[in-house]
């Protein structure tokens, strides 16, 4: 029992002691470790509620560039001059992404029901490498990392389009975003916009092994004069970071509390560096071109080019146009490059050339090909002239003229006579039948005319000339095919009157086609005395014909003595006629047999 | 057993399938006929221009016809148009080729316009004698007649000299049929001047020289083209370039 009294006073007393603590008045503050520190490294925030609450809420503001990560909390008792209090901290590790000054507004901090706020706090993020030693041996570091190489461009001509590559290594270990493409300043010097794909490879320098992205274009130096190269690109490195490396805040007086790996990384061991990749420095040469020798049509084209020219149609009539096409191909500078002309000449009438450029890997490699149309204004004109055109081959360190030869051509019909401007001046005639129109025109009366039409009439809906339409072709090749077949009809009747053989040959093939087919009958019938009867009567039906003769008066004998003996008519007829007595007993093969032969006997007769 | 009644309820079965495709080609009909009408009634009023549009909005929805074809000629003369009036006359000419009224207007208005063609040669003037509808029937007839002629030797016997005769006329009156058919239906490829101060150019370009003044109605003949122009010889035999815009084919 007196245990539990001691006890019960023990937690009065507690509770009393820290009675006062709970009415205590609640104080918000926020600090920061470090108010300027290197961009690249990180701070801590540490905000403090002081009373006997925790806090409910911390609302951390959004500033652009600036990352908090929260680090935990901690809490506290103290207890002074019997006065007992209570904090609760709450740390926030902050990192800002790019170097500047920075304010990190009033934080909101939400205990029990009501809201505090903290005071503005400013700090500064410096440059990295600006001022140390330490930064800069860092950068040394980093270029090893990732570096610009760019070819040396040497010395050219104003106009030439000269072939550089520019080439970006960034070491394989390390993740790399790209910010720019490589750029660089200068005056005197144009290149056209690289391409956002350009070549990837992997190279190996000094034992490093590289991820290389290169860019092959071309510069073109539009000044006289040495004209300094360099190039540069905007690149973040993603470095990864090892174990226990030296926290943000050593070396800057730090206190020793934090110097421990729970600071180290900021994105699981990797930290985001940009750097400027810087090329060598190269220098780019433009010497005039040289006056000797220039040709009068050199129009600044530079490089290797060649010409073909063609023209169609070869013949046309006077005043019709020719299409001549000009098209030069090679490596150079093609925007310089000109439609050749013509020599002043007034025998032709030209008209403006269009171009087009075909591309061939490169802008600078490819065809140009120009199309201009010309009109011969004599009829006498057989030939279009030679072209010529010049440019500057640097390579060779001359100017170089290529002609074509030229090229025929046939202008048929005489040249109109071609009238000025001015109207022709009419007629009298003319003139009165104008003046007439011109009054009843503008009178718009034309008394003379037939009255309209109160019908619609029927409708088509295309105007076709009549032997276009289906009803005409339709008759017409009725009519066709009704009269060649009447004429063809024709000739099979006059060739059979003319030739009476014709006729007796066709009536005995009708006449044997019967027969056989009676013989197919008997056959099928099985009826053998009746099947040689059938045999009998078509070779008397047929020799019948043949000889002129009644056919039931050939007998056997009027066959023996015309055929041979071993002739098969011979032999069948004898059989059929001692069968016509005697009866006969065939198998249907062998009927099947004599009718196949005797039909092909017949047919053979001549 | 009684056939007629069988068929009736097909019969009528058609007809109630046929009756709505009817019922709306006489919708149809009827709208084209109160345009028909409206048209006209404008002509007489002096509206050539609202006459042109109703007979222009018929052709567009229904066809061409040969009467409203000429309304819409005689249309476009009244309203001083004298192309387009030619060019619709040529048209109503294609469809109903022995239309008096069509004839007479055409060449009425092109002898007020002073469009008088070349003289013709005896060929020419040959085949003009009929028009190419008339010797395309001419051919056709013939093959008809020809063919009728070899049924009947079947039956009559001919001395070869008549069989002779009769062959050679048919002959000859296809050939000149067929002739005649080509030498005119150069007609169905004929164009129409339509707009006013043509010229006729020596090449096709704006600005080019020209060759002579080319008068509004004036029938031209394609040749070739060359982009927005077209190579032309005219009724008198003169040669040109003419912007594409400025003829219009008298067949579609």
């Amino acid at each position: 029992m007196r245990y539990h009294i001691f006890k019960l006073f023990h937690i009065v007393l507690l509770l009393l002691a820290t009675a006062p603590t709970l009415w205590a008045s609640i104080e918000v503050d926020a600090r920061l470790s470090h108010h300027s520190f290197p961009f690249g490294k990180a701070a801590m925030l540490t905000i403090t509620v002081t009373g006997s609450q925790k806090a409910q809420e911390i609302k951390l503001p959004e500033i652009e560039n600036l990352q908090f990560h929260q680090r935990g909390q901690s809490s506290q008792f103290n207890s002074i001059n019997g006065q007992v209090s209570r904090s609760m901290t709450y740390n926030y590790l902050i990192e800002p992404l790019k170097a500047g000054d920075y304010t990190i507004a009033p934080i909101q901090v939400t205990v029990g029901s009501a809201d505090y706020t903290t005071k503005a706090i400013s700090f500064t993020a410096t440059a990295p490498g600006t001022s140390s030693s330490e930064s800069s041996s860092n950068r040394n570091q980093l270029e090893k990392l990732a570096f610009l190489r760019i070819s040396a461009p040497g010395r050219h001509y104003p106009g030439e389009r000269v072939p550089i590559t520019i080439k970006a290594y960034f070491n394989t270990k390390i993740r790399t975003d790209l910010k720019s493409l490589p750029t660089f300043a200068g005056e005197g010097i144009v290149m056209p916009r690289l391409s956002n794909t350009p070549a990837q490879s992997q190279e190996t320098v000094d034992g490093e092994n590289y991820h290389v992205l290169s860019w092959d274009s071309t510069i073109t130096g539009v000044k006289i004069g040495q004209h300094p190269l360099e190039f540069t690109m905007d690149t973040t490195l993603l470095l990864p970071q090892s174990g226990r490396s030296r926290s943000p805040f050593s070396g800057f007086g730090g206190s020793s509390l934090f110097d421990d790996s729970f600071f180290d990384s900021v994105f699981g061991n990797y930290r985001q560096t940009p750097l400027q990749l810087k090329s060598q420095k190269e220098t780019l040469e433009i010497v005039t071109l040289p006056e000797e020798g220039k040709p009068e049509d050199f129009s600044g084209a530079i490089g290797q080019f060649t010409m073909q020219v063609a023209a169609h149609p070869p013949e046309v009539e006077i005043g019709e146009p020719i299409t001549l096409k000009v098209t030069i191909s090679g490596e150079g500078n093609f925007d310089r490059v000109d439609m050749p002309g013509f020599t002043v000449n007034s025998r032709w009438k030209t008209y403006p050339a269009s171009s087009n450029f075909i591309e061939k890997g490169n802008d600078s490699t490819g065809n140009k090909v120009f199309e201009q149309a010309i009109v011969a204004k004599e009829a006498s004109i057989t030939e279009i002239p030679p072209l010529s055109f010049s440019y500057f081959d640097p390579q060779e360190h001359k100017y170089i003229t290529n002609s074509s030869l030229p090229i025929p051509i046939t202008i048929k019909g005489k040249a109109p006579r071609s009238l000025p401007a001015q109207p022709i001046t009419p007629s009298p005639e003319q003139e009165e039948a104008t003046s007439a129109k011109t009054e009843s025109s503008s009178v718009l009366f034309l008394p003379d005319l037939a009255p309209l039409k109160l019908e619609t009439g029927s409708f088509t809906r295309v105007i076709k000339p009549l032997f276009l339409r289906t009803w005409y072709i339709s008759l017409f090749a009725c009519a066709m095919i009704l009269l060649i077949g009447l004429r063809i009809y024709r000739e099979i009747v006059i060739k059979k009157r003319r030739n009476p053989q014709f006729d007796l040959q066709r009536q005995r093939k009708a006449l044997l086609g019967k027969d056989m087919k009676e013989l197919e009958k008997r056959l099928i019938e099985n009826d053998c005395r009746s099947f040689l009867a059938g045999c009998r009567t078509a070779i008397q039906n047929q020799l019948g014909m043949l000889w002129q003769l009644q056919a039931a008066a050939i007998s056997s004998a009027d066959i023996a003595a015309r055929f041979s003996e071993d002739s098969f008519l011979v032999e069948i007829f004898q059989v059929a006629e001692r069968a016509a007595y005697a009866g006969a007993e065939l198998s249907t093969e062998q009927m099947h047999q004599y009718s196949q032969r005797l039909k092909k006997e017949l047919e053979e007769l001549p | 057993m009684n056939r007629g009644k069988g068929g009736m309820p097909y019969l009528l079965l058609l007809a109630f399938l046929l009756l709505p495709m009817a019922h709306q080609a006489a919708q149809a009909g009827s709208v084209v006929d109160s345009l028909f009408q409206e048209a006209n009634l404008a002509y007489s009023n002096g509206q050539f221009e609202k006459a042109i549009r109703l007979y222009e909005q018929i052709t567009t929805e229904k066809g061409y016809s040969a009467n409203i074809l000429y309304n819409l000629a005689g249309s476009y003369a009244r309203d001083g148009q004298t192309g387009k009036a030619i060019l619709n006359y040529e048209r109503a000419l294609r469809l109903a080729p022995s239309d008096s009224d069509i004839r007479g207007n055409l060449e009425h208005l092109r002898k007020e316009q002073t469009l008088f063609p070349k003289e013709q040669g005896a060929v020419e003037q040959l085949f003009s004698l009929l028009n190419m509808q008339q010797w395309a029937l001419l051919a056709l007839t013939s093959l008809f007649v020809a063919a009728m002629l070899s049924a009947l030797r079947f039956r009559v016997h001919f001395s070869k000299h008549q069989t002779a005769l009769m062959n050679t006329a048919a002959l000859l009156v296809f050939v000149l049929g067929i002739a005649g058919t080509y030498s005119n239906q150069r007609t169905f490829r004929t164009s129409i001047v339509i707009a006013p101060e043509v010229r006729l150019l020596i090449s096709p370009f704006a600005g080019s020289s020209s060759v002579a003044a080319i008068q509004e109605g004036r029938r031209v003949f394609p040749v070739k083209n060359y982009q927005d122009y077209i190579y032309v010889v005219d009724e008198t035999h003169r040669k040109g370039w003419l912007k594409r815009g400025s003829i219009e084919a008298i067949c579609r």
